[in-house]
């Protein structure tokens, strides 16, 4: 090989992806010939500099909560929604549903609850498939609940209910930093067989806990639970039945959660 | 927010400045969140760089008077001796701030290349599903730009 062979493809030999023959002829090239050992040397310092880490532009502080609102208003607007302009006519359409309103506000605690319930299904359903499709499953990929709990200080003001259940055929395999309704939150991932299941935690905050129930949204099931304080959320695409066995063997092997 | 710095990374390097990067990091996770049924699995990070890429050209057709970063006279630059061969032996000298520089006024092809393959590590093949460009072409470029850069960076240091 010529020196005009080999600075045709020194740069596949520098990026190691010249198959074998190739690689062999340029390193026996670059024995023989001083001028180009000391290009590829030239371009290796160029390499190194550039390598180094600080021509990298980190993201700038901010941008994570702008990306964040962004995406959530877009999700908004999509939802359906009618534009209209005000006319008198209305009038006599919301009179009476003025006179509906105010039976509603007396319901209204029941009606704020369900609806609370609503977006938060939404919101720990679309965290589950982001979790997977950005392949961010975990921060702490570890089977070990004695790594994946401590983990979480510092990160979330309390400490997650971690149990294991690998016995069971529910291994743990990590846990993750999320956000539910802009707080952080402790999602603990579990595998059955070849489901993932993103188990979402938080102190509960409401007085009294909410019904217990199953969800179907976009082809995965949720069911939420209240236990000792702490607010769970199980979300996977397996059936409801294993879902409800995963949820009674963590309730009879959960430990009451520490203080934070 | 996955893949974030490696998003910005690229933008800020092909957009050259903080606002104009952060628009269309933006713009991408948008269209990322929009179009996550079109994600077929796969390297997620290549997938979301390759709509950054998509939003910066999108981008730099509706805003920008002209190209980024000058543009590159292959004359003027033409520095290779008579052996083909600059004086490589004072790259070695070339400290981060000098190869910032230069590859910030190489031509925005040449930029986004060097960022895919020397910053973020792709190889090759994901640079080319990356950038829709043929592996062949990949192959070229990245030599170009790794010449021109040099190129650049001899002179500099020549002048120092």
């Amino acid at each position: 090989m010529n020196c005009q062979e080999t600075q045709e493809i020194i740069h596949g030999y520098l990026d190691g992806e010249l198959d074998v023959v190739h690689n062999l002829a340029v390193e026996q090239h670059l024995q023989e010939c001083a001028m180009c050992a000391r290009s590829l040397r030239g371009m290796q310092s160029l390499r190194k500099v550039m390598r180094g880490g600080s021509l990298y532009f980190e993201a700038p502080r901010g941008l994570e909560k702008r990306l964040r609102s962004a995406v959530r208003q877009a999700s908004k607007a999509e939802s359906p929604r009618w534009s209209w302009r005000w006319d008198w006519r209305w009038t006599r359409v919301l009179a009476p549903l003025a006179a509906a309103a105010v039976v509603l506000l007396i319901a209204m605690p029941l009606v704020m609850r369900t609806s609370t319930e609503d977006r938060l299904s939404q919101e720990v359903v679309s965290s589950h498939v982001r979790s997977l499709m950005a392949s961010h499953l975990t921060d702490v990929a570890s089977t070990d609940k004695h790594t994946v709990k401590p983990w979480f200080n510092g990160k979330v003001d309390f400490s997650p209910p971690v149990t294991d259940l690998a016995d069971q055929a529910f291994p743990l395999i990590g846990g993750r930093l999320d956000y539910v309704e802009n707080h952080p939150v402790a999602a603990l991932v579990y595998q059955h067989r070849k489901h993932f299941i993103n188990l979402f935690t938080w102190p509960s905050i409401r007085v009294s806990s909410t019904p217990e129930e199953f969800r179907t949204q976009q082809g995965y099931n949720s069911f939420h639970w209240s236990q000792d304080g702490m607010e769970f959320w199980a979300v996977s695409d397996m059936n409801q039945a294993d879902l409800k066995n995963f949820e009674q063997l963590l309730r009879n092997g959960s430990l009451p959660p520490s203080p934070p | 927010m996955p893949h974030m710095n490696a998003a910005y990374n690229l933008a800020r390097w092909l957009a050259g400045n903080d606002s104009d990067a952060q628009d269309v990091v933006q713009e991408a996770y948008l269209r990322a969140f929009k179009f996550l049924g079109g994600f077929r699995g796969g390297d997620s990070r290549s997938w979301l760089l390759r709509i950054v890429r998509n939003a910066f050209y999108d981008w730099l057709k509706r805003n920008r008077r002209e190209e980024t970063g000058t543009q590159f006279d292959e004359e003027i630059h033409s520095a290779d001796d008579e052996t083909g061969m600059p004086d490589t032996s004072l790259l070695e000298k070339a400290d981060h701030e000098l190869v910032r520089t230069a590859i910030g006024d190489l031509p925005c092809e040449f930029r986004e290349i060097l960022v895919l393959r020397e910053l973020e590590g792709f190889s090759y093949k994901e640079i080319a599903d990356i950038s829709g460009l043929p592996l062949g072409t990949v192959m070229s470029r990245l030599a170009r730009a790794r010449e021109h850069l040099r190129t650049l960076v001899v002179e500099r240091l020549e002048l120092k």
